[in-house]
């Protein structure tokens, strides 16, 4: 099972303020760390139009952790497809497979935010079927030749890429979704998919079993199937979760807070009370504990089907935090599930 | 006068052949490179750069009016970022887009850049789009964050036929080799003297080469003074052929770090300077 590390995003927030220029050097300082340690992949995250410096261009951002390892594969969980120019990003993609040697991922979600959508003078009610005409444009224009398309969102004139991505048939991608529309997207496209990190281990079976039902009328081989997991290890489980639950709860209060949408269109911060009902899982679902739970859980995960973990402990944690971090699932978790250096 | 380079373009393996191309223009106290014709995503090449460098500027050229301009503001602030200010923002028409629109995307591009939520009303772009549907806590204004990290990004418009759109704007325009740079200032000069006299004037100007492959100094320095004195050139972009191999190209890196760029600092050089340069320097 590959392992890989997440999300980094350089965003300098309230809680944890930072010099932006030094979360790129860190960034690059971090991605040379988890690559000798032997993770598999770093993960970044999209958002736009936020006050903390939240990167909205992550394949840019990669370029430079690219020229920095020579293994570790770079890849966006999510990087939001439906707000971007299908032509600039297969460009920018192709690139950066070409400059790291063929090492990208490429994980796409719908994106969720009016105003992110509304910046760029889109509809997010479009953000299904820009989707599918991205994805459409993405793998046609990667294809090599000059790629003509005419749709309801994305016209293309006779277009080819200089440089073309290395890996092949193209670079994987990962969709983000566990809706029909997603699973029957990401499928007859013969695409992977990475799930969120609250789901159940029942909950991710279910889905995998959808996902081979919806390939196997189809006659298509299934792509596969990785998760994002907040997680944190250390000596004591217990020392572990009493320290940081509190901070991932607080995390993603702030974010779910100030853009969720929920039931009766009610403001996330508005509705303190559904707000909370609302994180409860997030408490509840992430890989905390000791070296041993953690493994436990881990191959509980493994159980189910997925074959990629992405451990998100990059939060709002110091510089220190987030390196022992990573040396301690290095140390005590990763020679479970891969042989360092295989790849 | 700053020496700027053009970048190599990607073949091969482009990461390896970039980051000895890096390390040499860093060692020679080069001032920039140059990243333009041959790259589909020069952000990427930049942001590459971005950990191979630690003092080289970067100019990335972007088409722009193509695509939303908010794009290229998102990753030009991204790649300033991660160089922590080094970067130099240019900007050409894309193809087939009037200059007009170009106009329009380089006034999203200015406003994305500085440090405060902006709107904008155009004819190509409206910024926030006031999309009927988009209905939950949208914005009047918005910000793209992160901003460069620069407080003012330098940001040129590439190719004279933008003259009168740097101009009303305040900005430097980098003419291209098959261009009159002076005529470009003359014209900047009449919008605005003093935006003219305070601004930047680069010049993309093609490398000559003597048979053998090796740079003819002379003759680039007789050209860069001469622009020097005419119209007040003061960045040079010096355009070395991609055809040559990468030991030739190394070859004249040099050369113009020891022939050419000493020669071009002051307005004119104490007698006897040039020759003892000329028979001291290694041969190239």
């Amino acid at each position: 099972m590959d392992i890989g590390v997440a999300l980094w995003t350089m965003q300098s927030t309230a809680s944890a303020p930072a010099s932006l220029p030094r979360l790129y050097a860190r960034l690059r300082e971090d991605a040379t760390h988890v690559e000798a340690l032997g993770f598999h992949s770093l993960w970044f995250a999209e958002h736009r139009f936020w006050y903390d410096g939240w990167c909205p261009a992550p394949m840019v951002a990669a370029a430079a952790v690219a020229a920095g390892t020579t293994r570790l594969r770079l890849a966006t969980g999510m990087l939001l497809l439906p707000q971007r120019d299908p032509v600039r990003l297969a460009r920018t993609v192709a690139t950066l497979d070409h400059l790291s040697g063929g090492r990208v991922d490429l994980g796409v979600g719908l994106g969720h935010r009016d105003a992110e959508f509304d910046g760029l003078g889109i509809s997010r009610a479009h953000r299904g079927a820009r989707m599918d005409e991205a994805l459409d444009v993405v793998l046609g224009l990667w294809k090599g030749e000059a790629y003509h398309h005419e749709g309801t969102h994305f016209t293309v004139q006779d277009q080819s890429l200089t440089t073309l991505p290395v890996q092949q048939p193209h670079p994987p991608i990962w969709i983000g979704g566990m809706a029909d529309p997603a699973i029957s997207r990401g499928v007859r496209r013969g695409l992977s998919f990475l799930l969120p990190q609250t789901l159940y281990p029942d909950e991710i079976r279910a889905f995998i079993d959808r996902i081979h039902t919806e390939a196997g009328s189809l006659g298509i081989a299934p792509g596969r199937v990785g998760i994002l997991k907040d997680a944190w290890v250390g000596s004591d489980g217990d020392a572990a979760r009493e320290r940081m639950l509190p901070r991932i709860a607080t995390h993603y209060r702030e974010e779910a807070g100030s853009w969720w949408v929920l039931k009766g269109a009610q403001h996330g911060f508005d509705a303190p009370e559904q707000l909370d009902r609302q994180l409860r899982r997030i408490t509840q679902t992430p890989l905390i504990g000791d070296p041993d739970e953690v493994r436990t859980q881990l191959e509980e995960l493994r159980d189910t089907g997925v074959d990629l973990v992405t451990l998100r402990f990059n939060f709002d944690v110091t510089r220190s935090e987030s390196t022992n971090a990573a040396q301690q699932f290095a140390e005590h978790v990763l020679p479970a599930f891969t042989t360092v250096g295989a790849r | 006068m700053k020496i700027g380079i053009t970048a190599i373009q990607p073949a091969g393996d482009t990461l390896l052949r970039l980051r000895r191309d890096a390390e040499l223009l860093e060692d020679l106290g080069l001032d920039l490179v140059w990243i333009d014709d041959g790259w589909d995503a020069p952000f990427v090449a930049a942001s590459a750069l971005a950990a191979l460098t630690s003092t080289l500027r970067v100019a990335v050229v972007s088409d722009l009016g193509d695509a939303h301009p908010i794009y290229v503001a998102e990753e030009a602030a991204t790649v300033d970022q991660s160089l922590n200010g080094r970067l130099v923002l240019g900007l050409r028409p894309a193809a087939g887009v009037s200059l007009f629109q170009f106009a329009e995307a380089v006034d999203i591009v200015l406003a994305a850049s500085a440090p405060r939520p902006f709107r904008y009303a155009g004819d190509n772009w409206t910024v926030p789009g006031g999309i009927a549907e988009n209905t939950f806590n949208v914005e009047d204004r918005v910000r793209v964050s992160p901003g460069p990290a620069q407080l003012e990004l330098p940001t040129w418009l590439v190719g004279a036929a933008t003259v009168d759109i740097a101009a009303k704007r305040g900005l430097s325009v980098a003419s291209d080799q098959d261009e009159n740079p002076e005529t470009v200032w003359h014209t900047f000069s009449s919008w605005s003297p003093a935006t003219a006299q305070r601004l930047r004037r680069p010049w993309r100007v093609p490398a000559p080469l003597l048979p053998g492959g090796q740079l003819d100094s002379e003759a680039l320095v007789d050209t860069l003074r001469d622009a020097q004195h005419r119209w007040g050139l003061d960045v040079a972009l010096i355009d070395i052929a991609q055809t040559i191999s990468e030991p030739e190209r190394a070859r004249c890196l040099r050369t113009i770090a020891q022939r050419v760029r000493p020669r071009l600092q002051l307005d004119r050089l104490p007698p006897g300077l040039e020759d003892h340069w000329k028979n001291t320097l290694p041969t190239q």
